[in-house]
């Protein structure tokens, strides 16, 4: 019996002992101490801990690279080019590497630790993203599967952005989630309203973000917003635009209408939005707003499905977008310019639709969810 | 594949099999003679044509209605194969059943022969599936 207890107390000490070693270990390894972190060749260059991942590093010096999944690895919108000290390309970054970005030093940030001294080269317009704590001011279902909401910046800084372009959502834990997680939305306020963001979300069955929004979120909650990011805007030029979005892609629509407005933009305007049913259209009212307000400004809604409750009081368009464009742009497609935001399906649709009419594809500016 | 980490209910349940549920799938599947491969397949095949109707329904058949709604951001597979997967889903609605279908879920039945556990909201019964993709033409209209 004392036996039995010597040799289980040995093995226990044995055991604890090893721990500690290991802990020991991984504080003294772990730790890489200071490195220089360069970027852009020296328009920024600091002195920070190594360690963390490259993204989080960063974020922690105040830049922040775009990242859908909040930096695990699995929605690939983080690469930045490394030009020094980034070591070999991780398993964990190949299936989101092709060639070309190899051979450009691109790597992803998320996967990649900072352990020495590096060099990096991002975009300049990354420099303009900035993060903030947003409180939940407005909550509105606006259509059975499209959530608004209206998120107050708080503290002094305000948001700059153009009409088009997207902020990152952080979701935290809640129910059985357990990781925060980071989506991107298109915002749908006015860019002069530089103190709040109005976002529009569709449920997703199963989301992670889209049941957070629709299902537990409260009026006052906090969380983080970062931007803005995306390409996706207006250009300046006289031309006639034409844009098509369906569901939730009528944010950013929604935003480059309120920047008309407040530009007293006179260009020939046509907005086609396509729902399967009545139900699915919303923010008509905001439309016939624009309407009045933009004298050469047309709404055209759709419905591709038009139920038999809908058939009477229905009197506005019915069918595909592409099925409508022949009548109602016709030759005019060879010189107008289009904004599409949607799924992909549709803004590809559309995109062929408009070339086959005439338009350069260079012309044709898209947002498509994918 | 556990709740939280792709999606908020995960992909296997409260399975009591859990990953092992695969190997009862196969051998359901047996029965009908045909394969998670080929299902797969016609499931993506159909997916691909879906997505061509702008958000409009797709009709192969008759009495069948293919209803696609795509969401912004891609997935990688949780058995760590190489690429991303759309998000979004495609809903099949027959007069007898109607179900639900990711494209990682189609991908996770053609390339690993799962159906997801049972418990999980993202869960396919094979046989509902055979029985969705049998009456389909082999070259979708």
């Amino acid at each position: 019996m004392i036996r039995i207890i010597i040799a289980a107390s040995a093995v226990s000490a044995i055991g604890g002992t090893l721990a500690l070693l290991l802990e020991l270990a991984g504080k003294y390894f772990g730790e890489y101490g200071e490195v220089t972190l360069d970027i852009n060749d020296g328009t920024k260059r600091t002195d920070v801990t190594g360690g963390s991942s490259l993204l989080g590093t960063l974020r922690d010096t105040g830049i922040f690279v775009p990242s859908a999944c909040g930096g695990r690895g699995s929605c690939g919108a983080c690469k930045v080019r490394v030009l020094e000290g980034g070591g070999p390309v991780l398993p964990t970054e190949a299936p989101f590497l092709n060639r070309e970005e190899r051979k450009n030093l691109v790597r992803l940030s998320c996967q990649l630790k900072v352990r020495n001294d590096i060099s990096i080269s991002i975009p300049e317009e990354i420099f303009n993203i900035k993060a903030w704590r947003a409180r939940l001011a407005g909550k509105k279902l606006l259509a059975p599967d499209q959530m608004g909401l209206r998120w107050e910046l708080l503290g002094n800084e305000p948001i700059h952005f153009r009409a088009g372009q997207y902020i990152q959502l952080l979701a935290p834990k809640y129910g059985k989630v357990k990781e925060s997680v980071f989506r991107a939305y298109s915002i749908a306020s006015c860019p002069t309203d530089s103190s709040a963001v109005d976002l529009i979300i569709q449920r997703v069955p199963g989301g992670i973000v889209s049941t957070w929004v629709h299902d537990y979120l409260e009026i006052g909650d906090e969380t983080e917003i970062s931007g803005p990011y995306g390409d996706f805007y207006v250009r300046d030029t006289d031309r006639e635009i034409i844009m098509i979005a369906a569901g939730s892609g009528i944010a950013p629509i929604i935003s480059m209408l309120y920047a008309m407005v407040n530009r007293q933009c006179n260009r020939k305007a046509m907005f086609f939005f396509s729902a399967r049913t009545r139900e699915e259209l919303f923010h008509l009212d905001l439309m016939k707003e624009f309407e009045k307000k933009l004298p050469n400004f047309t709404f055209v809604p759709t419905l591709t499905r038009v139920s038999s409750e809908d058939s009477e009081a229905w009197k506005g368009k019915t069918g595909r977008v592409t099925a409508l464009l022949p009548e109602m742009v016709g030759e005019r497609m060879k010189d107008a310019e289009a904004y599409l935001c949607g799924g992909s399906g549709l803004v590809e649709a559309a995109a062929d639709a408009l070339i086959s009419m005439g338009m350069p594809a260079e012309r044709i500016h898209y947002d498509k969810f994918e | 594949m556990d709740p939280g980490e792709w999606t908020k209910n995960g992909f296997l349940g409260d399975d009591p099999l859990g990953i092992d549920r695969i190997d009862s799938d196969r051998a359901l599947l047996s029965q009908f003679d045909i394969s998670a491969e080929e299902l797969g397949s016609k499931l993506e095949e159909l997916w691909n044509r879906a997505r061509k109707s702008a958000g409009e329904d797709y009709k192969p058949v008759p009495d069948v209605s293919v209803k696609i709604d795509e969401a912004r951001g891609r997935m990688p597979c949780p058995f760590g194969h190489p690429g991303l997967y759309r998000k979004g889903s495609m809903t099949i609605s027959t007069p007898d059943v109607r179900l639900t279908i990711t494209p990682l879920s189609i991908h996770m039945i053609k390339a690993h022969e799962f159906f997801g556990g049972r418990g999980s909201p993202f869960r396919l019964e094979p046989n509902q599936v055979v029985r969705l993709v049998r009456p389909l033409p082999e070259t979708l209209p």
